[in-house]
């Protein structure tokens, strides 16, 4: 164990300055802000499929700021065809498409240590991790909610129901545009956030 | 690839003013700065009194409504609904809020910095009227809203600019310094001026004062008269009083004038009396130059076409005049005065063509129009609706008299119909035998009518007191006015029941989100103009204004004009009568044109939400008006 905890340790002072960065930023605790997240990948399964774009948008004190948004297009090796069909991201549209370690460079810098928030974001997150550990980083540091889970509470069931973004949307009224581009499911997300937490 | 969360806003925010009208970059700029608030229901998105937000408001989803302790707690100021602007105040005046904003439903607004707003307003003027203007229309007091009238005419004229048709608006052009003589001139000297000057008239003064006028018309008549003498005076053949304007007078103004008055000049005063002095002439001339397609020159043409044909050409032309005058923003009551003249010119002289088809009437007659037809209120060509009245005669004659005029209605009516005005569904025509009858028929079915208030009765009343004689014996449709002023004189009972059938339709409430719009049938999910909001209005001015038993007042601007009259106490609600009539007509008028119907539909998702906050507002007054008929007639008792 200790032999493992030196190895980390001495790891640690190796990683690259964007994680010392991002490290750092879990020093000091605020709240205030939550960064609504949502990946599109080539697949369900960690192990072989890949990131193909994150999106994501934060609130501050419950408000919504479209300004802080993020939004990166991931260069990837694999492109199944079925995956294409839903999300429409052409692998041949390469104008804007940045390679994984780049892409999650930039993301750790607009996580900071905001508290992530995405529907069945158990997910996303563990297909972040994935590619951090390609990258040879360690796991999201960040807290991490589930609106799926939140929209439990909020009915007051201690089982987990399994509701789809869609069902969410409908159940509040929320105009479904953009569904399956990760930016406009983050945005939809967001909203679905906000009602879960104030309504 | 752009950004779908800021397209999205964007895309939202530009279908509503003022921002459709922003560039793509600075909508994109603004939408890329707006921030989302979900407030829920019964929770406040500022209190009277709170420090001013850096944001203002609009909202996306849901309702907020606007109250303030300076006014009644009950009531709100407005509820902001999809699309609305609010917490514009730090915008204009001071730093705390002067009314509460409460969510009435669960909402979403968007909420934007003033910051992202300030180099646009600097550059933008119309975008800043805009929300000068959301600002009145949010902090306003509803009952002194509309009556003023300022936010619409505005509105109005903002909108149309750049409007090519805008010259009809302008004031008249007249004749400076015109040529006048003394009426002791003699009728040779005018004609020699007329001659030598190329002019068609003169103006007869008595120190620098509008006396009469003489025109070649007098001139002509003088010598076809046969007893002409060199030294006849003018005095003997002018026309006198002279008709006055003052010189600031609009086109519009001057052509309603020529046309009611029948008259081609009008002598220019300094203050529009005929005692005061003289300062210019102008003629039909100077008009019809100035507008080619104009009202006079079509009245002028009906009167002398003999054919059907052209008649449903100058009816067409009408057709063509109307759109074109609702796209300016000559004022309605204009619009709605010049269909009403020509209108009533035309039927006139399809009921002459088909008298000389039909034969002379055996005795007199009078023809009437009934319902809006009868006010004078239509603008798009609608269904028929007339009726007959002739003199009493010897009972063995009355079948073959009244043949005769149900031969004539038949002829009219298909010429009617030719023309574009259908056949009334309900058979409510003067070719029907029950609405073809005798004076002293008339009168007993009028006093059924009153003496036994029913659904249908107080609705048949609706219909046929709006009469008014388009042709005919103005004797016959007086003595049945007379008549049913009699039977009305203090029949609380009958008030009662027109004043109920008065306030059947509420207004909608003023919210947009619940508009009662039609809920089956052809026109679901569209809202009824022409029941909901213009037929309150008509039918609240029916029965005050025979309540206080005037005669002659068919017209609902009329009616309402006269009100404010006798009752200055209502000024404000009758006013925001005439205001809110004018409005829903143009809206039905457009509506109609745009669509070839009868305008009576609208279809709520094509309206642009300035229409909306306009139709909203016309929808106040409704509810004023409704109020005061229930305390008048004691409605609530029998309601």
């Amino acid at each position: 164990m200790k032999l493992l905890f030196n190895k980390l340790f001495k790891n640690k002072k190796d990683y690259p300055e964007f994680w010392q960065n991002y490290s750092a930023k879990f020093k000091n605790d605020d709240s205030a802000r939550v960064v609504v997240l949502d990946c599109e990948t080539t697949g369900l399964k960690p192990t072989e499929d890949k990131i193909l774009s994150i999106g994501a948008v934060a609130l501050h004190n419950k408000i919504i700021y479209i300004e802080d948004n993020f939004s990166v297009f991931l260069k990837q090796k694999i492109n199944k065809p079925e995956s294409i069909a839903i999300h429409g991201i052409v692998k041949n549209k390469t104008d804007h498409l940045v390679p994984e370690s780049e892409a999650l460079e930039q993301l750790l810098s607009y996580l900071g240590n905001s508290k992530i928030i995405g529907h069945h974001i158990q997910f996303d997150v563990h297909m972040i991790n994935m590619a951090l550990k390609n990258a040879g980083l360690p796991k999201l540091k960040n807290k991490v909610q589930d609106t799926s889970a939140l929209y439990s509470q909020y009915k007051g069931v201690h089982q987990l129901m399994r509701k789809s973004l869609d069902e969410l949307c409908d159940e509040f009224h929320i105009t479904k545009k953009d569904r399956h581009t990760s930016m406009g499911d983050a945005f939809l997300t967001a909203q679905v956030y906000q009602r879960l937490i104030l309504a | 690839m752009g950004n779908v969360i800021v397209e999205r806003v964007a895309d939202f925010l530009k279908k509503y003013p003022p921002f459709e009208d922003l560039s793509f970059e600075d909508l994109k700029s603004i939408a890329s700065q707006v921030r989302v608030h979900y407030i829920p229901k019964r929770n406040f998105l500022f209190k009277e009194g709170d420090a001013a937000h850096t944001e203002f408001y609009v909202v996306q989803q849901g309702a907020v409504g606007l109250r303030s302790s300076q006014i009644h707690a009950a009531d709100w100021i407005d509820i902001c609904d999809e699309g609305d602007i609010l917490g514009l105040r730090p915008l204009f005046a001071d730093q705390t809020y002067a009314m509460e904003a409460l969510a009435r439903e669960e909402s979403v607004l968007y909420a934007i910095p003033f910051e992202a707003f300030k180099s646009l307003l600097q550059h933008n003027t119309s975008i800043m009227n805009f929300l000068l203007e959301s600002f009145a229309s949010n902090t306003r007091n509803p009952k002194a809203s509309d009556a003023k009238g300022k936010l619409m005419s505005t509105n109005y004229s903002l909108k149309n600019q750049d409007s090519t048709d805008l010259d009809f608006f302008q004031q008249a052009f007249y004749t400076r310094n015109p040529i006048c003589l003394s009426s002791a001139a003699t009728v040779q000297q005018a004609a020699k001026i007329m001659n030598s000057h190329k002019i068609s008239s003169l103006i007869i003064e008595d120190k620098h004062l509008p006396t009469g006028i003489v025109t070649d018309k007098d001139i002509r008549r003088w010598v076809a008269s046969g007893k002409m003498d060199k030294e006849d005076k003018l005095e003997n053949i002018m026309s006198s009083p002279v008709r006055c304007i003052p010189p600031q007078t609009h086109l519009a103004e001057v052509q309603s004038l020529l046309l009611q008055h029948k008259i081609g000049h009008l002598c220019v005063t300094k203050d529009g009396s005929d005692q005061s002095e003289i300062i210019g002439i102008l003629s039909e001339h100077d008009i019809m130059t100035a507008q080619a397609n104009n009202p006079v020159a079509l009245l002028k043409q009906i009167e002398r076409v003999t054919s059907l044909e052209s008649l449903i050409r100058i009816r067409e032309s009408l057709s063509r005049l109307l759109e074109a005058y609702l796209e300016t923003a000559l004022p309605m009551a204009y619009v709605m005065k010049i269909s009403r003249l020509i209108t009533q010119a035309l039927m006139y002289r399809v009921i002459e063509i088909s008298e000389v088809k039909v034969g002379k009437a055996p005795v007199k007659y009078a023809w009437l129009g009934i319902g809006s037809q009868g006010r004078g209120e239509q603008v798009l060509l609608t269904d028929q609706d007339h009726a007959l009245v002739f003199e009493d005669v010897e009972r063995d004659k009355l079948n073959d008299t009244q043949e005769y005029f149900l031969k004539l209605a038949k002829e009219v009516s298909k010429s009617l119909h030719q023309l574009g005005y259908v056949y009334c569904p309900a058979e409510m025509m003067a070719s029907n035998p029950d609405y073809c009858l005798s004076i002293s028929d008339w009168k007993r079915q009028f006093s059924r009518w009153i003496e036994h208030p029913s659904t249908k009765h107080m609705m048949m009343c609706s219909i046929f007191f709006d009469y008014s004689r388009v042709y005919g014996e103005d004797q016959l449709a007086e003595e049945l006015s007379q008549h049913i002023y009699k039977k009305l004189n203090n029949n609380q009972k009958f008030f009662a029941y027109l004043g109920e059938d008065a306030v059947k339709n509420p207004p909608p409430l003023g919210f947009f989100r619940q508009f009662i719009i039609e809920d089956d049938g052809e026109h679901k999910d569209e809202f009824d103009v022409k029941a909901r909001a213009i037929q309150p209005l008509v039918d609240a001015a029916r029965v005050l204004i025979l309540s206080e038993g005037i005669q002659g007042k068919n017209n609902t601007i009329e009616r309402f004009e006269k009100l404010i009259q006798l009752e200055p106490q209502n000024e404000e609600v009758y006013a925001g009568c005439i205001k809110s009539f004018h409005v829903l007509s143009k809206f039905r008028a457009i509506e109609g044109f745009k669509n070839q119907s009868s305008g009576r539909y609208l279809e709520l998702s094509k309206l642009t939400k300035s229409d909306k906050m306009k139709l909203k507002r016309a929808f106040k007054p409704i509810k004023d008006i409704q109020s005061l008929l229930k305390n008048r007639f004691q409605l609530t008792y029998f309601l």
